[in-house]
C-alpha cells in the first residue's frame, strides 16, 4: 500500500500531540518511580493565600535539615545525606556549583530556573476541591505537620510525589482531619464571640478629609499577661467575668490545658504570624466621627476600649471603639450636646 | 420577534413580495419537525454527557492518576479517529468539530498531566506547549472560521502571556530586554495583518486569512488608542532605555515605512487602505514616543480624538459603517473622561454626579445624531 506524502504530513500532524504528551507522561512516570526517595517538611508559601484555585501553595522547609539560604538567583547546589535515625530524612549541606563533582552525597540537587530545581521557592500541589477548606484550616493549626515525598534523579532535579499530613498520606489523613475541622467549626466554644478589651498606645495613624485612623495595642497587662512584643505567643483562653459577661478573664491556654471551659480561644497561628501581640491594630472612621476619634485620642484621661470578635478560626476582629464606656457615636453626640450653648 | 411578524414588516416595507413571504413560511414549516427532533436528540446527548461528567467529577479525588490519564488519552484517540474519518469522508462538520474538540482536549490533557505529576506548571507554559503541539493539525485539518478564530485568539493570548518571560530569560541588559519587548509587542499586529494579506494563505485557508486580517487590524486600532496613554507619562520612561531612548520612535518609523512599502506592492484596494490605516497609526504612535515631545497631559485626549477621527475616516473606503459608530462613541466617551479629569473633585459630590450624568446623556444623544448624519452623508443610509 502506498501512502501519499500529503497523507503522511496529515498523520504526523495528528500524531504530534500524542507523541509529545505521551513522552511527557512516561518521563514523569519514570521520575516518580525512580531516583532516591526523600521525605521533607513543607510550610505555607503565604498563609493568607494558601489555597490558590485548586493548588496548595507551599515552600519546602530546607532549613529544617541544614543551613540553607538563597532563592531564585542562587547557583549553589544542595548535598543530601541520609540521616542515621531515619534514612528517608536528609541532612543537607549547601555547596558551590563547582564542588558538585567532588562532593560525596546520597543525592544532589542543582539550582536553576525551573520548578524541578531546589531554589524555586513557590511550589504548588494540586488538591481536590473538596479538601480545600479542611487543608486551609489544618495548615493554620501549628500542631499539624505537612510533609512531601521527593524523588531525586541523577539529573539533580526533584519531583514531588505524595503529600502527607501528620505522617499519613493525604487521602488517608483527610477523613480524620475533616472530622476535626467540622467539630472545630460547630463546637460551642468556637462560635464567634464578642469581648470588650482595654486598649493602650492609641496613636493617630492616618488623617485625611475623608478618613481618619488610629492604631492601638490591646492592654494585655490589664488582664495579667506579660508578653514581649514580636515574640511568638501561646493560645489564649477567654471566659466571661462574673460582673460583666462582655469583659473577659483571660488565661494562657497551655497545650495540656482542658479547653472545654473556655468560651473563646484566641489562637496564635501562621495567619497572625504566630502571635496575637505582634502588630498594632487599626480602627478607621470616616468624616466627623473620624475627626472626633483623632481629637479624643490626644486626651490622656480618656479611657479606650474595643469590642473584639474572636471567630471560629481563633482570630481577632475589631468591631467597635468605646471611649469612657460609650460608643464613639454616643460619645460624639454627648460631646456636642455638652458644648452646645 | 417572530418570523411571521418580521416577514410582514419586510413585506410592508416593500423589501420582499407576498409570494416570497409565503415561500419562506412554507420552507420554514417543512423544517419544524426536524428541528424539534434535533432538539430532543441534543437534550438526550446532553443528559448522557452531563451525567457522565457529574459522575467523574464526584469521584475525581478517588480516581487514580493512571486511570484518569488513560481515559483522557483514549478520548483524545477517539476524537483523532473521528477527525481522520471526517477528512477521509470529506464530512465538513465532522472534521471541523473534531479538530476544535481535539484541540481543547489536548489542553485539558496537558492540565491533567500537570495535576497527576504535580508539575507546578503555569497557565502560560501550558498554553505555549499546547500551541506548539496542536498548531500543525489545527492548520492542516481546520479550515472553518471557528478553528481559525480559536487558533488566532490562542496565539495572541499565548504570546501576551509568554512574551515577557521569553525575553526575560535572555542574557542581555534589562534596558535592551525592554526595547526587545516593545519591539515584539509592536510587531505582533503588523505581522498578523501582513500574513493575512498573503495570496498563498488566501488560496489555502481563506478563513484563516480573514481571521489574521481582523485580529491584526483590531490590534492595530487598539494599539493606536493605547499609545495615547503615553502622553500621561513624562519622557523619563524613555530615558530608562538609556542609549536606546530613541528606539520606540524608531519602531514606529520602521512599521510606518513597512506599511507604506506594502501599500505600493499590494494590488487589493481594501488591503491598500488597511496598510495606510496601519501606517497612520504608526505615525500617531511616533508622536507619543518622541523623546523631545512636550509633556502635556491634555495631549492624551487630543491624540485619542484625532486618532479615532482618522479611524472614522477610514470607514469610508473600507465600507464599514460600524467603524463610524465606534469612532463617534469612543470620541464622545474620551471627551467625557476629559471632562471628569478636569472636574474630578466635583464628581465626588451629589450635585456634581447629577450634572455629570446629565452631561453624559446629552453627549450620547449628540453623538447618536452625529453618527446618523455622518452615515447618511457618507453611506446614504439611516438618515
Amino acid at each position: 500500500m502506498i501512502i501519499s506524502k500529503n497523507k503522511i504530513a496529515y498523520l504526523l500532524a495528528l500524531a504530534l500531540p500524542f507523541i509529545v504528551l505521551g513522552y511527557i507522561t512516561l518521563s514523569n512516570h519514570h521520575k516518580h518511580n525512580s531516583g532516591e526517595l526523600w521525605h521533607v517538611e513543607i510550610a505555607g508559601y503565604d498563609p493568607r493565600d494558601l489555597i490558590h484555585g485548586r493548588f496548595l501553595r507551599y515552600r519546602i522547609s530546607w532549613n529544617e535539615y541544614g543551613n540553607v539560604s538563597g532563592g531564585k538567583a542562587s547557583t549553589d547546589a544542595l548535598c543530601l545525606m541520609r540521616s542515621a535515625a531515619d534514612p528517608r530524612i536528609p541532612t543537607i549541606t549547601q555547596i558551590k556549583a563547582d564542588q558538585t563533582r567532588t562532593a560525596r552525597c546520597d543525592s544532589l540537587l542543582n539550582a536553576g530556573k525551573a520548578k524541578d530545581h531546589w531554589n524555586i521557592p513557590l511550589r504548588q500541589y494540586y488538591i481536590p476541591e473538596e479538601f480545600a477548606n479542611t487543608l486551609d484550616w489544618a495548615f493554620g493549626q501549628t500542631k499539624n505537620k505537612f510533609t512531601v515525598d521527593l524523588r531525586i534523579g541523577g539529573a539533580g532535579t526533584l519531583s514531588v510525589t505524595d503529600l502527607y499530613i501528620n505522617g499519613e498520606i493525604m487521602h488517608k489523613a483527610m477523613p480524620a482531619l475533616k472530622a476535626a475541622y467540622n467539630s472545630a467549626r460547630s463546637g460551642e466554644r468556637n462560635k464567634p464571640q464578642t469581648w470588650r478589651l482595654k486598649i493602650k498606645d492609641i496613636t493617630p495613624y492616618y488623617i485625611s478629609d475623608v478618613q481618619n485612623c488610629i492604631t492601638y495595642n490591646i492592654d494585655w497587662a490589664h488582664y495579667g499577661l506579660e508578653v514581649a512584643a514580636y515574640q511568638n505567643t501561646p493560645d489564649l483562653c477567654l471566659i466571661p467575668s462574673p460582673n460583666d459577661a462582655r469583659t473577659p478573664i483571660i488565661s494562657i491556654a497551655a497545650p495540656d490545658t482542658n479547653l472545654q471551659g473556655c468560651a473563646s480561644i484566641a489562637e496564635s497561628t501562621p495567619w497572625n504570624n504566630n502571635s496575637w501581640n505582634r502588630q498594632p491594630k487599626t480602627i478607621c472612621q470616616s468624616a466627623q466621627l473620624g475627626k472626633f476619634m483623632i481629637a479624643q485620642s490626644k486626651i490622656n484621661a480618656a479611657q479606650f476600649e474595643v469590642e473584639n470578635t474572636i471567630n471560629n478560626m481563633g482570630n481577632f476582629y475589631s468591631t467597635e471603639l468605646f471611649i469612657n464606656g460609650q460608643t464613639l457615636k454616643d460619645a460624639m453626640k454627648n460631646d456636642a450636646a455638652h458644648k452646645a450653648p | 420577534m417572530g418570523l411571521k411578524r418580521k416577514l410582514r414588516q419586510w413585506q410592508s416595507a416593500e423589501l420582499i413580495s407576498a409570494a416570497q413571504t409565503n415561500s419562506i413560511l412554507s420552507h420554514e414549516r417543512q423544517g419544524i419537525g426536524q428541528k424539534y427532533f434535533r432538539g430532543l436528540v441534543a437534550i438526550a446527548l446532553l443528559a448522557i454527557f452531563g451525567g457522565a461528567a457529574l459522575m467523574v467529577a464526584a469521584n475525581w479525588a478517588h480516581i487514580s492518576g493512571g486511570i484518569k490519564l488513560s481515559a483522557h488519552f483514549s478520548l483524545n484517540a477517539a476524537f483523532a479517529y473521528i477527525l481522520w474519518h471526517g477528512r477521509e469522508t470529506s464530512h465538513y462538520w465532522k472534521r471541523e468539530g473534531a479538530t476544535f474538540i481535539l484541540a481543547g482536549l489536548n489542553l485539558t490533557l496537558i492540565a491533567l498531566i500537570g495535576q497527576v505529576f504535580q508539575l507546578s506548571g503555569t497557565l502560560e507554559s501550558a498554553l505555549l506547549l499546547w500551541l506548539i503541539i496542536t498548531t500543525p493539525f489545527i492548520f492542516l485539518f481546520g479550515t472553518s472560521r471557528m478553528n481559525a478564530v480559536m487558533w488566532t485568539a490562542a496565539l495572541i493570548i499565548t504570546l501576551g502571556l509568554n512574551l515577557y518571560d521569553i525575553i526575560d530569560a535572555l542574557s542581555i541588559p534589562s534596558y535592551k530586554k525592554e526595547c526587545l519587548f516593545i519591539f515584539a509587542v509592536a510587531s505582533i499586529p503588523g505581522i498578523l495583518m501582513l500574513s493575512g494579506m498573503s495570496p498563498k494563505l488566501r488560496a489555502l485557508r481563506p478563513e484563516w486569512q480573514q481571521s489574521y486580517i481582523l485580529a491584526g487590524s483590531g490590534l492595530i486600532i487598539a494599539g493606536g488608542m493605547f499609545t495615547s496613554l503615553a502622553w500621561y507619562t513624562d519622557t523619563d520612561y524613555l530615558h530608562n532605555l538609556k542609549s536606546l531612548h530613541w528606539f520606540p520612535a524608531a519602531i514606529s518609523i520602521f512599521w510606518c515605512a513597512i506599511f507604506i512599502i506594502m501599500r505600493s506592492i499590494i494590488q487589493s484596494q481594501t488591503y491598500k487602505t488597511l496598510c495606510l490605516l496601519a501606517a497612520v497609526t504608526s505615525l500617531f504612535a511616533l508622536t507619543a514616543s518622541l523623546p523631545f515631545r512636550p509633556e502635556v497631559d491634555t495631549m492624551a485626549t487630543v491624540h485619542f480624538v484625532c486618532f479615532m477621527a482618522v479611524i472614522g475616516y477610514f470607514a469610508i473606503p473600507l465600507g464599514m459603517h460600524g467603524l463610524v459608530t465606534l469612532a463617534v462613541l469612543f470620541i464622545t466617551l474620551r471627551l467625557f473622561i476629559f471632562y471628569i479629569e478636569l472636574t474630578g473633585p466635583m464628581f465626588a459630590m451629589g450635585f456634581g454626579m447629577i450634572v455629570t450624568g446629565v452631561i453624559l446623556l446629552i453627549a450620547l444623544k449628540f453623538a447618536l445624531k452625529i453618527d446618523k448624519k455622518i452615515k447618511a452623508k457618507l453611506f446614504d443610509i439611516g438618515a
